[in-house]
């Protein structure tokens, strides 16, 4: 069975389609034929750059084990499909229009037992397999893997996505959107041109692309990497994807494509470091600039410094450093110049308290069980033993290889230090509170993935070394791990951890539903808890709006949207609703007002008895969330 | 070119026993997970409780209230208040009020665990940009202390 070498022409081939269509959304010219245009491009280059590609000798895959019984593989075939399929089965029979805090909170632990069970069928057989039948069981358990959320949540959770999938819809129905910057347009210009060529709805594009990408970069992207990683039995190389909490591989927001770009670039860099890799390297950088320049610059840190390793060894992990570093704090101050914000020279005790906050486990652990305790302690330090364990496949690396160690080594001390530089010194305007310190936490969880290659080597390495039992007590680890690290991936919400990630439920899209009907084709404004108003973008986009003095206005309110959601908020704070009311009327320019309050958050009916004196219409939907309609 | 990297060419005992070990743990699974299918589909409106199984809102505050007063008997009625309000939430459609963005709720320890995803929205106006110089901890626009706030999901009274 031949491993064939990496070509990139297909790959060059998406990079030019989403080029072009994001070009297309730039010049405010969105259709059908922009997004059939940029197809056409994308199959002019591929097909150009396959014709130019050198045509490298194939490498012959390690035979085919054949010292198993074919009985034994047969049996072990079947009962990895059984329980994949079990596992399909009840996540899809678990789906939910319930506002529901977790995904795990539908499913039955045993579902933990089948995803362990099968993921070590698989680590054992994965040698006595040819190669389709590996590459479909192991797309399976990473889709498996990748797609809980997706399964289990109806409409989808999360309220970002939302609003990007709004957004997309926007820019199909209309061909151009009005956009603060170009963050984001790589998404919406991709999806939208998906849909536009294949019919297929946005939102369902929207739910599956990032996970089925994953999928795909596991499966058959990565492993073709192999050659350059010197693993050409390459089953191992996807997995430290597994191995690390995955969470934003499970859902699509523009960040989690640009999260993927820097997964690829990490194991591409021994390719893109080369000449040929100009172009590949040029198209990484300027496409998940257009998804999300966060993690832009530390892919321009890693080619850049890459490029010198071939040249000058001596300062590439320096260039590394300094281009992540400046440009990340360059991109911050430009961000805050546009969108406001604070930037302040920190001091010695607020860099001490920055530390805490990226580095400190997040969880008060007074009420915790031992278990729990161990549980989430190994989860938080888990990057730390992932970092190590690559930094003992690096020096298993070839030398040709380990010129790149100062690379990864300065793109991540790089963005070590502008995380906690970020922590201790800035404040962002239109982020929520609890959410100041999240792009100094994204930065700090994306360093691990720096060393996933490593880390594979290092695995391979102590397998290949080992006897029989050991290594099949190491796969049996590895499930036990991958399995615990699976659950870790996606919100929790248990006695220990609430980590609440809400979906939009049924409630939700009744109470919009329910706000139309009574608003009657007049516009209104609404006070809503923020799944409403994600259900709000789900079924109207942003096709209403509302003129005030100032700017245009959607009309619910958004934890994001300023001070209209601060006037939700005060509903619970203050006890002057006249004055909440006018407020809320003022800054809406909208006389016709809705107010939907959960009757869990208003558990003695305090803020009910301030509003329904003074409502024109109340209605409890559901049993679950009373709606105020107040007129003038 | 053929670089063939066989490491291992005989299945040992091992290898056998290793797999069919799993092979057997995966019967075991699935049948457990079968039964577990076996079970009527989720509805929208059964609530999901401890371990994956569904009940009603009413079975599920049912429960709430039992474990409450078992708790209870045996002392510490502060501590058993504190695990009701944590289950009796569980009980309803729409999750705690810990859960409005913005809302601090008692006892937060911020910053709290990352999810991924939640950049500004296109397109909107966002608050005027503060000219304090101020680090993020001491922002202005922190919601007020909700240790003040009286609508606050309160301990049970339930008496049998």
């Amino acid at each position: 069975m031949a491993s064939h070498p990496f070509q990139d022409h297909w790959l060059l081939g998406l990079i030019s389609f989403i080029l072009c269509s994001s070009a297309a959304v730039v010049l405010q010219r969105f259709s059908f034929w922009t997004a059939l245009l940029s197809l056409m491009v994308a199959i002019g280059v591929t097909s150009i750059r396959a014709r130019s590609s050198r045509q490298e000798p194939s490498i012959e895959e390690k035979v085919l084990d054949q010292s198993l019984p074919r009985s034994w593989r047969l049996v072990g075939i079947g009962a990895c499909i059984l329980l994949q399929l079990l596992t399909t089965v009840t996540l899809l029979r678990s789906q939910t229009g319930a506002a529901i805090s977790s995904p795990w909170q539908m499913v039955p632990n045993s579902i933990f037992l089948c995803f362990c069970t099968s993921l070590l069928l698989l680590l054992l057989l994965s040698e006595y397999l040819t190669s389709w039948i590996k590459r479909v069981l192991w797309s399976w358990q990473y889709l498996i893997s990748f797609s809980v959320s997706a399964c289990i949540y109806r409409y989808g959770f999360g309220f970002d996505p939302f609003i990007h999938q709004a957004a997309t819809h926007y820019l199909a129905e209309h061909g151009s959107i009005q956009l603060p910057s170009f963050l984001y347009i790589g998404q919406y210009a991709f999806e939208a041109s998906i849909h536009k060529l294949t019919l297929i709805p946005i939102t369902l594009i929207d739910r599956w692309l990032v996970p089925l990408f994953a999928t795909m970069f596991a499966t058959f992207v990565l492993p073709r990497l192999g050659r350059e990683w010197k693993m050409p039995t390459n089953s191992l190389l996807s997995l430290p994807l597994l191995l690390l909490p995955f969470l934003p591989l499970t859902f699509t927001v523009p960040y989690q494509l640009a999260y993927l770009s820097l997964i690829f670039t990490v194991y591409a860099l021994p390719i893109l470091s080369i000449q040929k890799g100009i172009w590949l390297s040029l198209g990484l950088v300027i496409v998940t600039g257009l998804f999300h320049p966060l993690l832009a610059i530390p892919i321009a840190g890693l080619i850049v410094g890459s490029w010198l390793s071939r040249r000058s060894a001596r300062f590439s992990g320096t260039s590394a450093f300094l281009v992540t570093s400046l440009g990340l704090i360059t991109a911050f101050s430009i961000y805050i110049r546009q969108h406001g914000g604070a930037m302040v020279v920190p001091s010695v005790t607020e860099l001490f308290r920055a530390l805490r906050v990226i580095f400190s486990f997040p969880y008060d652990t007074t009420t915790w069980t031992w278990y729990a305790k161990a549980f989430y302690g190994l989860i938080h330090l888990w990057p730390l033993a992932f970092v190590s364990i690559g930094w003992i496949g690096y020096s298993q690396t070839e030398s040709s290889l380990r010129k790149l160690r100062p690379v990864y080594v300065g793109t991540a001390l790089g963005m070590i230090v502008i995380a906690v530089s970020l922590a201790a010194s800035t404040t962002f305007t239109n982020i929520i509170s609890t959410e100041q310190f999240e792009f100094a936490l994204r930065l700090r969880y994306a360093v691990p993935l720096l060393f996933m290659p490593e880390v594979a080597i290092a695995l391979q390495t102590w397998i290949q070394k080992r006897s029989d039992v050991i290594r099949h007590l190491t796969f049996l680890g590895l499930a036990l791990v991958i399995t615990g690290i699976w659950y870790a991936s996606y919100p929790q919400w248990n006695q220990f951890i609430h980590q609440s990630s809400v979906g939009i439920s049924e409630v939700d899209i009744h109470t919009v539903q329910t706000i139309e009907r009574l608003a009657e084709g007049k516009t209104y404004a609404a006070l809503t808890p923020q799944m409403t108003s994600a259900a709000a973008l789900h079924l109207i986009g942003f096709e209403r709006e509302l003129s005030t003095s100032s700017t245009q206005r959607y009309p619910y309110a958004i934890p994001t949207g300023g001070a209209f959601y601060q006037q939700y908020l005060r509903l619970w704070y203050e006890s002057d609703t006249e004055a909440i009311i006018t407020d809320a009327r003022r800054i809406s320019n909208e006389n016709q007002l809705f107010i939907a309050i959960p009757k869990q958050w208003d558990p003695n009916q305090t803020i009910h008895d301030r509003l329904a004196p003074i409502s024109a219409t109340t209605e409890v939907i559901d049993r679950s969330v009373d709606l105020y309609q107040i007129t003038r | 070119m053929k670089t063939s990297t066989r490491t291992r060419s005989s299945t040992t005992v091992s290898t056998k026993v290793a797999l069919g070990i799993a092979i057997g743990a995966s019967a075991a699974f699935a049948a457990v997970s079968l039964s577990s299918l076996a079970k009527n589909p989720v509805s929208s409106y059964q609530l999901p409780i401890k371990g994956g199984a569904l009940v009603t809102r009413e079975q599920c505050q049912q429960q709430c209230v039992e474990t409450y007063t078992m708790c209870t008997k045996k002392g510490n009625e502060k501590a058993c208040a504190q695990d009701y309000n944590v289950c009796s939430q569980g009980c309803f459609i729409y999750p705690p009020a810990e859960t409005i963005p913005g809302y601090m709720a008692p006892g937060y320890t911020a910053p709290g665990y990352i999810v991924p995803g939640n950049d500004p929205a296109p397109g909107y106006n966002v608050i005027p940009p503060t000219l304090k110089r101020l680090p993020p901890w001491e922002a202005n626009d922190n919601p007020p202390d909700p240790k003040t706030v009286k609508t606050l999901p309160v301990a049970p009274t339930y008496k049998k």
